[in-house]
């Protein structure tokens, strides 16, 4: 039996849905977010017992975990593998919190480089609705960063500690710039949560309720203003009327059930993985090539991020284990310079240091910590005394990068699963390498005596990007300038699936600035939306 | 199950045999240290731990007869009979026809030895879950972002 018709049908309760939601509560319509994972228990969550290191339900791979709420992901044909959390919160319950934001130039990079695509919307847009999310999520950082606008974080930020005073004296000595990186930490109490007491676990869910995921910061919100969250739900396909708008949605209950939720308006919040695999999934008569997607770009130009990892050791103890793993970053290789062989640049985050497990398995992995004898000896020389940094490259659009439906898998509904095709073009290869050497350089002159490096990370498919992407030409995008599906004028996308391009810095600030900024061109539009 | 000590050992797929192999395998790996005060990976405590995650290396059963093979072959005993210095040339001679297996293993074995109380005491650590009582953090020498902030603007429009 059918529900109630719904004014709003959000799908995805992560960083996007939760922005979205949020924000139409004031406008009194009836929203309702459907979620396949469940609210969190953060005192369960691993630091809050031994095996905090070890948890494999806490693995920022859904293939690792195969917990019912996840479904699989074939990413076999592809150096980097999805990374992605599926409950209330999204894959905000494992980010590392690191809160950047796009630069002014980020969005138009055709202009400015002449690669890729521009976006339809700018800087100044998304704006206010960057300074609306901080204060909305908490954020932590400093002003005066020159390489940003001016913006104001509402927190100190998070300490620098040994590792980043070490590195910063790197930094330092080859006069590059480094910055307290802005960071969804809270140095102090904030709205409810409690404020950072150095747990040195964000990615697997913080305990202490001091890292901003969304179940701590947007849904309790949501929630008291009247959102409705049903959790257990799993949307298998998107429905649509003869008019070719959505209808609803079908979907699994938590008792796997299956279920119609009829709703004016249709939000989607899945992530860049999650999104288009409902619209390939959601294929009709009317649209026989998955929703929404007479311009064939659903699920094409997927964009990942490559990230290259620079370790050093030092002779003398560091952070280790202590701390949140946001510290400062560098901006030093993030705009073009094209004597270095490659367009456009990266961020570098320093990611302080790693607990006794991670120690052991770097120095495994590294064939720095042998067995025998000497295991014991080798351990200690890397225990409390690595650290390093991530680099985060620009990863540009290309068609061949695509997330498909796979013609076997399925997940425990029986929906078929999304399948990755990636390829690391031949600039993010130049740039990882840049970058590693780089790395290097900044760490050794920081006093660094070994440097463990890996480039790509192959587990760090953690930025989900690209796959609908924002356009004002309905040929060559999915969405239009403020969100709406070009084919379907009650259909909109929130989440990272609608950047053109992905800037070399984590996206979520973004993801949930567009969110809030798409929430409020619905708002502003509610009486001609559909025109 | 099966009791040792005050331990309740879960009840692994191995024979005792292979057990046995194990055991003194993981002891190889990661022997006791008089130094720094701490256990072999074949302590009781450490191994029910490593036992019991022994069910993620699907080829566990195979790799360890493997090992005992070789070691009959070359040195006419099981590999859990070697002397203790012949122990790690032979798991070097495994390594060259094993290497993902014996990594994988090592892994799981280093996880549950970097768990144990004494292990993280003799590191310093205090033994107890990061939450609630965290840890402390320098703040750090903010000062030294002076010289950064003398530099112009960075950014493109
Ligand atoms: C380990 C890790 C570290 C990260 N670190 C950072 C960082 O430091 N900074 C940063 O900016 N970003 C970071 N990220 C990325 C960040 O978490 C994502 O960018 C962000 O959460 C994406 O928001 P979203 O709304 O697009 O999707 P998500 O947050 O992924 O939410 C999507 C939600 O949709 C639900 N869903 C999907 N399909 C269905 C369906 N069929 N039916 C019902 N529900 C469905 C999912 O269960 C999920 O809860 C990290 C991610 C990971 C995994």
């Amino acid at each position: 039996m059918a529900a109630d018709p719904v004014d709003v049908l959000i799908i995805g309760a992560g960083a996007s849905g939760a922005a979205v939601a949020w924000s139409l509560v004031d406008t009194r319509m009836k929203v309702v977010c459907l979620e396949q994972g469940n609210w969190m228990k953060p005192a369960e969550y691993p630091s809050a017992g031994r095996e905090w290191e070890t948890r494999q339900d806490y693995s920022i791979s859904p293939n690792r975990r195969g917990l019912p709420v996840d479904y699989p992901v074939n990413d076999t044909n592809s150096p980097i593998s999805v990374a992605n959390f599926n409950a209330v919160g999204g894959a905000t319950i494992l980010y590392a919190g690191h809160f950047p934001r796009f630069h002014p130039g980020d969005f138009s990079i055709k202009t400015l480089d002449g690669v890729a695509d521009d976006w339809p919307i700018d800087y100044a847009t998304l704006e206010p609705y960057y300074a609306e999310n901080d204060r909305m999520m908490g954020i932590s950082g400093l002003a005066g960063d020159p390489a940003y606008p001016p913006k104001n974080p509402l927190m100190p930020p998070v300490p620098l500690g040994k590792a980043g005073e070490r590195l910063a004296g790197g930094f330092n000595s080859l006069g590059w710039h480094w910055w307290p990186s802005d960071s969804a930490v809270a140095t102090e109490q904030y709205d409810g949560r409690d404020k950072c007491i150095n747990l040195g676990s964000c990615t697997t869910g913080c305990a202490q309720g001091a890292k901003a995921s969304t179940d701590i910061t947007y849904w309790p919100h949501a929630v008291r203003a009247g959102v409705e969250v049903r959790t257990g739900c799993r949307v298998r396909e998107i429905r649509v009327n003869d008019k070719g708008m959505a209808s609803g949605v079908v979907y699994y209950d938590a008792d796997g059930v299956e279920q119609m939720q009829e709703a004016e308006i249709v939000v989607m919040a899945c992530n860049g993985v999650g999104t288009p695999r409902i619209l390939l999934n959601s294929s009709s008569n009317l649209f026989p090539d998955g929703l929404a997607n007479s311009s064939g770009m659903v699920g094409k130009n997927m964009m990942f991020h490559p990230y290259a990892s620079v370790q050093g050791v030092f002779d003398e103890p560091l952070d280790g284990y202590k701390g949140p793993g946001n510290c400062i970053w560098s901006q030093e290789f993030y705009e073009t310079d094209r004597s270095r062989g490659f367009l456009r640049g990266y961020t570098m985050e320093i990611t302080r240091g790693r607990g006794p497990i991670a120690t052991a398995m770097t120095g495994i992995h590294s064939g720095r910590v042998p067995w025998g004898e000497d295991h014991h000896r080798a351990y200690r020389d890397l225990f409390n005394r690595i650290t390093g940094m991530v680099m985060i490259c620009e990863d540009l659009p290309e068609l061949h990068n695509t997330v498909t439906l796979d013609p076997d898998l399925v997940d425990s509904n029986g929906i078929p699963a999304p399948k990755i095709d990636y390829q690391l073009s031949e600039n993010s290869r130049k740039m990882l390498d840049h970058a590693l050497a780089k790395g290097e350089e900044v760490l050794r002159a920081a006093g660094a005596k070994d440097i463990i490096t890996e480039a790509p990370i192959s587990v760090g498919g953690w930025h989900l990007m690209g796959t609908a992407r924002m356009g004002v030409d309905r040929a060559n995008s999915v969405v239009n300038e403020w969100g709406r599906c070009h084919d379907v004028k009650n259909l909109f996308i929130v989440d990272g699936s609608i950047f053109v391009t992905s800037a070399g810095v984590n996206p979520t600030s973004t993801i949930q600035a567009l969110a809030l900024y798409i929430a409020d061109s619905i708002k502003k539009r509610l009486a001609n939306l559909f025109d | 199950m099966s009791d040792k000590g005050n331990l309740i050992i879960t009840d692994s797929q191995l024979s005792d045999e292979e057990r046995r192999t194990l055991e003194v395998l993981v002891a190889t790996m990661i022997p006791a240290n008089g130094e720094y005060k701490v256990p072999a990976a074949d302590d009781p405590k450490i191994f029910s731990n490593i036992l019991a995650r022994s069910g993620e290396l699907h080829f566990l059963t195979e790799a360890l007869q493997t090992l005992d093979e070789l070691s009959r072959d070359l040195l006419q005993t099981d590999f859990s009979s070697l002397e203790p210095e012949d122990r790690v040339p032979m798991l070097e001679e495994f390594n060259r026809q094993q290497r993902p297996a014996l990594r994988a293993l090592f892994g799981i074995a280093s996880q549950c030895y970097y768990q144990d109380d004494r292990v993280l005491k003799s590191l310093g650590m205090d033994a107890r879950t990061p939450f609630p009582d965290g840890f402390t953090l320098e703040q750090g020498d903010w000062s030294l972002l002076d010289p950064v902030r003398q530099r112009p603007k960075m950014y493109r429009e």
